[in-house]
């Protein structure tokens, strides 16, 4: 079997053993209960989908200062995984204010981060889908790849100085509602599962993602060498101007 | 040195003439920002009592969202009359074309401030023509412009152009909407130039940051 | 005694499995098409092939 399938494979059997552990036998944590078993898996998506921002906005730089479509592939790639993530993490957040903050949303610094993230990542799969020309694609692509990841910084450090004017926290400032808990020995060891977990679902989600740009790219190929062969023709047959277009 | 300077000028001038002549994309904007103080006024009930905040905010947003009306006309137009190929002949840096294009649109925006300002004042009865609100203007909108005019040469490239650039410019703004909003609204409430200092630190550097970046890579947005 | 969070907790787990499996979903989806028109344009490809 091919490697991709392998990794899939790997990244399936390690997420379905960490959600078993995290279930199962990790202890219940006093302060919050049981939804605190969701942060194994809140924390890790979050930093790793900014990682994928951060390797969308490496291999943009690199593509500005010597062009190939594999490096476009990746970042388009990589921005596509982080921006699933970044969605995993805010409404995997939410969900955890309810009955921690006792509100689904207020504006923490880190949520409104992610939600901005989220928005700059969708306006780029948007410019993706708007242009045609696969090279064009690739460079306005990778300008919004770099501009976009600077601003995130900017962004979180506006709301934190906006948020220690107007502090929005609702409820107890103990660590235990910002996030942090005491860890039992156990407990640090799925915390570090949970990581290896995510980055290895990222790294299997994000391969999938690149052989599908790699086999667009094939088909898109094949398709103008149809559209060429066709032209040369003087019939026209009805079936394959549908498949062509 | 002096010749780039030249270029820088000559686009400008290009640009302001055919706006002096013409007047569509200033006279649009300014009809879009009172609409827009109209629409927030009946949205938000807004009237003499009004809290400064909440001017600050409607004068941002109205200078955000006309913005991009000037921003998207300014190398629309361009790509529509296929002039933009023969600005790109001329035998001129790249980072010259992109000064140029960033002043001109910097001009119209800051022009249409000089209606807005004095019609919110006066809506809302108190002056809003202070010197550090005008100067939280002038800082953001030459960030939101710099950045601004990178992204509408991406969009005026594109399908989906009118549509697009906002969707591009409005999330990387963030900063800038955020830090203005703070700047002037604490100006407004005559907070002490130690408080607000942090945002006008912040304004200025988001400036400094995104015109660096947005030189940096104009050439591949324009440049075959 | 730990308060209780098991409704949160299904939901928090129902969301982020519910969302990466929509994503994996439409990579298969995805997929398929291409291979569809992959194979669809190697057809149209070969009948061109051998027409004249």
């Amino acid at each position: 079997m091919k490697s991709l399938t392998w990794l899939n494979i790997a990244a399936a059997a390690l997420l379905a053993t960490s959600l078993a552990l995290v279930w199962f036998a990790a202890p219940l944590e006093a302060s919050m209960g049981a939804v605190q078993k969701i942060f194994y898996f809140h924390v890790a998506a979050a930093w790793v989908g900014m990682v994928g921002f951060l390797i969308t906005f490496v291999v943009g730089i690199i593509y500005l200062i010597r062009p190939n479509p594999k490096l476009d592939w990746l970042g388009a790639a990589t921005a596509e995984v982080g921006l699933l993530l970044s969605i995993i993490t805010t409404v995997t957040g939410s969900i955890w204010a309810r009955p921690a903050w006792n509100t689904w949303w207020t504006w923490d610094v880190r949520l409104t981060t992610y939600t901005i993230a989220i928005l700059i990542y969708v306006g780029y799969l948007f410019l993706r889908g708007a242009i045609e020309d696969p090279t064009r694609r690739a460079r306005f692509a990778a300008v919004y790849g770099v501009v976009g990841f600077i601003s995130v910084p900017l962004t979180f450090l506006s709301i934190r100085l906006w948020q220690s004017i107007h502090p929005a926290v609702i409820g107890t400032a103990t660590p235990t509602s910002q996030g942090g808990f005491d860890m039992a020995p156990i407990m640090a060891l799925i915390v570090i599962l949970a990581q290896v977990t995510t980055v290895l679902v990222f790294a299997a989600l994000t391969a999938t993602r690149y052989r599908l740009l790699e086999l667009q790219d094939q088909v898109d190929a094949q398709r103008a060498l149809a559209l060429q062969a066709e032209s040369d023709l003087p019939s026209h047959s009805p079936a394959t101007a549908s498949v062509a277009k | 040195m002096k010749r780039y300077f030249k270029v820088i000028g000559a686009v400008v001038w290009k640009d302001l003439a055919a706006e002096l002549r013409s007047r569509e994309t200033v006279s649009a904007m300014i009809v879009f920002s009172m609409l827009m103080v109209l629409v927030f006024s009946i949205a938000l009930e807004l009237n003499r009592g009004a809290r400064e905040s909440t001017a600050a905010g409607v004068l941002w947003a109205t200078a955000l969202f006309s913005g991009t009306l000037g921003l998207n006309r300014g190398l629309g137009r361009e790509q529509d009359r296929g002039t933009l190929e023969g600005l790109l002949l001329a035998p001129a840096d790249r980072s010259a074309l992109y000064f140029g294009k960033f002043l001109s649109s910097w001009v119209l925006i800051l022009a249409v401030q000089v209606v807005t300002v004095p019609v919110l004042s006066v809506l809302y009865n108190f002056n809003l023509a202070q010197p550090l609100v005008l100067l939280s203007l002038i800082l953001g909108t030459l960030g939101y412009t710099g950045v601004g005019t990178l992204l509408s040469a991406v969009s005026a490239q594109t399908r989906a152009r009118d549509v697009l650039l906002p969707i591009l410019l409005l999330p990387v703004s963030v900063p800038v909407l955020m830090a203005g909003v703070q700047s002037s609204g604490g100006a407004l409430a005559g907070e002490p130039w130690s408080e607000l200092m942090i945002w006008f630190s912040l304004l200025v550097t988001y400036d400094v940051i995104f015109l660096a970046v947005a030189v940096m890579v104009f050439e591949a947005v324009v440049g075959e | 005694m730990p308060p209780e969070t098991t409704f949160y907790m299904i939901l928090a787990f129902a969301a982020y499995l519910g969302l990466l499996g929509a994503y994996v979903g439409s990579l298969f989806w995805r997929r398929a098409s291409l291979k569809r028109d992959s194979e669809a344009l190697r057809e149209m490809q070969a009948e061109l092939e051998r027409k004249p």
